[in-house]
Order: C-alpha cells, then sequence, then structure tokens
C-alpha cells in the first residue's frame, strides 16, 4: 500500500516524494537527493575507492534512478534500491580506471566514539592506534571482504540494503560477513602478534 | 533502526563487531558534495521524465529483420559517437591525460619572467584538479581558437596552464600565482587569479538554476559582452557548448565567479576583492 503521508514530524515520507517526482516534479527529486545523498556518496566511494569517482558516480546514479523512477515499486524502500544504483555506478567506475586501491579512510582525531568518558592520555594513544590497525587491517582486505564490512559497519547499511548493493541475496551476505571477519580477524591477530 | 550483527566475544579476547561499530562513528568521511543542484541542474537541462513503461518494447519481429534493425542501430550510434562524441547529458570537467604527451609541461616563473634556478616552483592551483599542466602556447593549441585573457599590472602572463579536454572539447584555466595585488583567493591558496576559458555560451537558464540558499546571481555586462557575477560560495557553474551537451565546470575553490560571453567562448575569472575587482580585470581581457 503506498504510504502517501508525512513521517509524523511533518516531512514527506520517501514514497510520497517518489510519486510527486514520477508526476514532474523535481523539487520533491531534489528533497529525495538531498536526504540520501550523503550515505549514497559514501556508499560510492566506499565501492569506487576515491572520492572523485564517487562524485562522479553518485551524479550518474540519481539521474539514472529518476529516469527510472517508474520501474520503482512504490511500496518498497527507496533507499536500498537507490543503493544498488549508486554501486553500479561506482563499481563501474571502479573497474573503467583500473583502480586497485581502497578509499584512504581515516578517522576523526578528535572524536571518540561512543560515549566513553576521556581516557588517560596513554589510553586514548593506544585507542587511536588500534584503530588506526583496524583501518588499515580493513583496507589490507580483498574487495569482497572489505565491500561487506563496509556496508554492514562503516556505513551502517541494514542486511537488506548490504543485499541490494552488493547483489547478492541477504543468506549470502550473512555468510560472505563471516568469512570477512573471520579474515579480518586473522589479519588483526597477525599484526598483535609482531 | 538497521540490524548490526550480534555481538559475541571471538577467540582471543577481540570483540571485533563492537571495535567496527565504535570504528564507525569516528570515520572522517570525504565531506559529501552537494549532489542535489548538480543533479537538479542536468535534470532541468533534459534529464528525460520517469517513464511508467518499459522504454523499449520490442515489436513481434522474426530474428533476421530484428537482428539488421539491432545491427543498424548499432552503426548509427557509432557514427554519432564518433562525430559528436557520445551523447550525454552531462560533460564532466576531467582531468584525464590528454593523448600528447610530449607537450612540455608548464613550470612556475617568478613575475619577472625568468624560470627559477633549482627545482621548479609549483605551478599556482596544480592541487585543484585544473587538468594536464601545460605551456601556455599548447594550451593555446588546444583550445582551438584564440585563447582570452585580462592584463594583470606587473605580470607577463599566467604562472600555470591547464587544459581538461570534455568530450572532445578543450577547457583551458590558466593561474596566476599570489602577490601583492592578488591576495589568495581563499586561505592557504596559491592561486591569485584563475581565469577558464572553453568554446561555449553562458547558459542563462542554468544559471538561474544554480542559484541555493546564499548564492546570487546577477547579470552584468562588460565591455559589451553580456555575463553573470555569481557570489555567496562555492557553486557549480554551467554552460551550453556550441553543439548543445551542458557543460559544467566545478572549480572547487570557495570563491565569487565572473562569466562572460565573448565572440564564442566563455570567459571564467576569479579573484579575490569582490565584483569591482573581478569586473575591473575583466574589462582587459583580450586575445593574448
Amino acid at each position: 500500500m503506498l504510504d502517501l503521508g508525512d513521517t509524523g514530524s511533518g516531512a514527506p515520507t520517501d514514497g510520497a516524494l517518489v510519486e510527486r517526482a514520477r508526476r514532474g516534479d523535481v523539487t520533491a527529486y531534489e528533497e529525495l537527493v538531498r536526504r540520501h545523498q550523503e550515505v549514497a556518496f559514501r556508499t560510492a566511494a566506499l565501492v569506487s575507492g576515491g572520492a572523485m569517482e564517487a562524485e562522479d558516480a553518485v551524479q550518474d546514479a540519481f539521474v539514472k534512478a529518476h529516469a527510472a523512477l517508474g520501474r520503482f515499486r512504490a511500496d518498497a524502500p527507496f533507499r536500498p534500491w537507490l543503493l544498488a544504483i549508486v554501486a553500479n555506478e561506482a563499481r563501474n567506475r571502479r573497474r573503467a580506471s583500473g583502480r586497485r586501491q581502497a578509499l584512504a579512510l581515516r578517522f576523526a582525531e578528535d572524536r571518540r566514539p561512543g560515549a566513553e568518558a576521556a581516557p588517560s592520555p596513554e589510553a586514548a594513544v593506544l585507542a587511536h592506534e588500534w584503530r588506526a590497525e583496524l583501518l588499515a587491517a580493513i583496507e589490507r582486505l580483498r574487495a569482497e571482504d572489505r565491500e561487506v564490512i563496509g556496508c554492514r559497519f562503516l556505513l551502517e547499511l541494514s542486511e537488506a540494503e548490504t543485499a541490494e548493493v552488493l547483489r547478492c541475496p541477504k543468506g549470502t551476505v550473512k555468510s560472505r560477513l563471516s568469512r570477512a571477519m573471520d579474515r579480518l580477524r586473522t589479519e588483526m591477530g597477525a599484526r598483535a602478534s609482531r | 533502526m538497521s540490524e548490526h550483527p550480534v555481538n559475541r566475544p571471538d577467540r582471543g579476547g577481540l570483540d571485533l563487531e563492537r571495535e567496527l561499530a565504535a570504528l564507525a562513528t569516528a570515520i572522517d568521511w570525504p565531506p559529501t558534495p552537494d549532489v542535489a543542484a548538480a543533479v537538479r541542474v542536468r535534470l532541468a537541462a533534459g534529464a528525460p521524465r520517469p517513464s511508467r513503461r518499459w522504454w523499449f518494447a520490442p515489436p513481434r519481429l522474426s530474428r533476421p529483420l530484428l537482428i539488421a534493425l539491432l545491427l543498424l542501430a548499432l552503426l548509427a550510434a557509432v557514427a554519432t559517437a564518433v562525430a559528436l562524441g557520445l551523447p550525454g547529458l552531462r560533460i564532466t570537467f576531467t582531468s584525464d591525460p590528454l593523448p600528447t604527451p610530449n607537450v612540455p609541461a608548464a613550470t612556475a616563473t617568478t613575475s619577472t619572467g625568468s624560470p627559477p634556478a633549482s627545482a621548479p616552483a609549483p605551478i599556482p592551483g596544480s592541487d585543484l584538479g585544473l587538468g594536464t599542466p601545460m605551456a601556455l602556447a599548447a594550451a593555446r593549441a588546444r583550445l582551438g581558437v584564440p585563447l582570452l585573457m585580462p592584463a594583470v599590472p606587473g605580470r607577463p602572463g599566467p604562472d600555470g596552464a591547464f587544459v581538461s579536454m570534455v568530450r572532445g572539447s578543450a577547457i583551458v584555466t590558466l593561474t596566476w600565482g599570489t602577490g601583492p595585488d592578488l591576495p589568495p583567493l581563499r586561505a592557504g591558496s596559491d592561486v591569485g587569479l584563475l581565469v577558464t576559458v572553453l568554446r561555449a555560451s553562458v547558459g542563462e537558464g542554468l544559471m538561474e538554476k544554480l542559484v541555493r540558499t546564499g548564492t546570487t546571481v546577477e547579470r552584468v555586462e562588460v565591455g559589451g559582452h553580456r555575463g553573470f557575477w555569481v557570489s555567496g560560495g562555492e557553486h557549480l557553474v554551467w554552460f551550453r557548448r556550441e553543439d548543445g551537451e551542458v557543460v559544467d565546470v566545478p572549480i572547487r575553490l570557495a570563491g565569487d565567479t565572473l562569466a562572460l560571453e565573448i565572440d564564442g567562448r566563455v570567459v571564467r575569472l576569479e579573484v579575490a576583492g569582490g565584483r569591482e575587482v573581478a569586473i575591473a580585470l575583466a574589462e582587459t581581457i583580450a586575445e593574448r
């Protein structure tokens, strides 16, 4: 059943915006883009391996998604469908550029995850080094492992969304994630033992 | 609420799921560009509206006839691509390598025009993704029409020239390094003046669609040439090429911009100091 209402906070739902965009309301589509451009850009960056490629890919993806709105099932969630298009564009660009390196992710020095109390300086340094190693270990994984870990943990996509991005069944996401995590543990274990 | 995998400690005491979940909140992602504005412009420039039907419903044709039609369509597409470049709504300002690698790269010179004694200084703007650096003469040749640029007092010419190819058309960007009369375009920039030249016209409808919160677009006329003064922060600038394609020139500087259409070319000028400084420089634009 198509929800043409609002989200309860007064803002129209994605479904309502899609319906308006289908009728030619570009402003409605622009609002959809604004809502999802951050996660779309980050997904593209993760898959393509570069911010520049990601920007081009996500723009093309949104234009293609607009053209394909007629084929979009109105009762389906918009974000997974969109991210599948984004990932496809990003993957194409990565293949076309021959890029092999992963996106060089960093973490904000002053952003301490969670609601931890400020650690001692020594603990802060150790935590910083640990997270840097974890990020480096992720970047050393092969693309398939990096993508599934990146989608589920770094982008915080749901299993359904990850399945759309990776173009595989939900069950395959589980098994891929399990294997990727095993390889990451091995990688981190090997680093720790040095 | 997204479903995170259940936390479970593994062998060796490493709670990797928890660490990864914590890492997610600390990632310093690249800043998200303003995709919405760019998409809106592309859609306004003529992207097809969404259709409620499949765009292609093959008729019931005999197999040989269908194959013949497909081949004809393929040949037509190839011919079009060769003649015009691949059709598309958007032509991207790229920094792809040009097919003439033997053109000597531009090197920075001092304001007196003499080459540096030791290692050449970085070319102003070389970190902006403006394209392939090259000598000014080579950049002129790539443009295919006479190059337009302002006269900057005390400077014999630009310090840097870059060319980017967009679907077979050249976009030439010239940079002048900072100095007493050319403050940096923004804090930390080594560019005091940036001029982009391409064969196009200023798309009035497109320019007005760029207006976003905090950005103003003002029509101007300088030396009898029409154009726009865009102010208020970083923005995309779009032009319509001779063959009708829409071109975006996303120079990634938070600068106010003067864009003028001069005899089949668009000259885009960024300089600190505001509208009047830009107009004063633009009044000196000539073929050089």
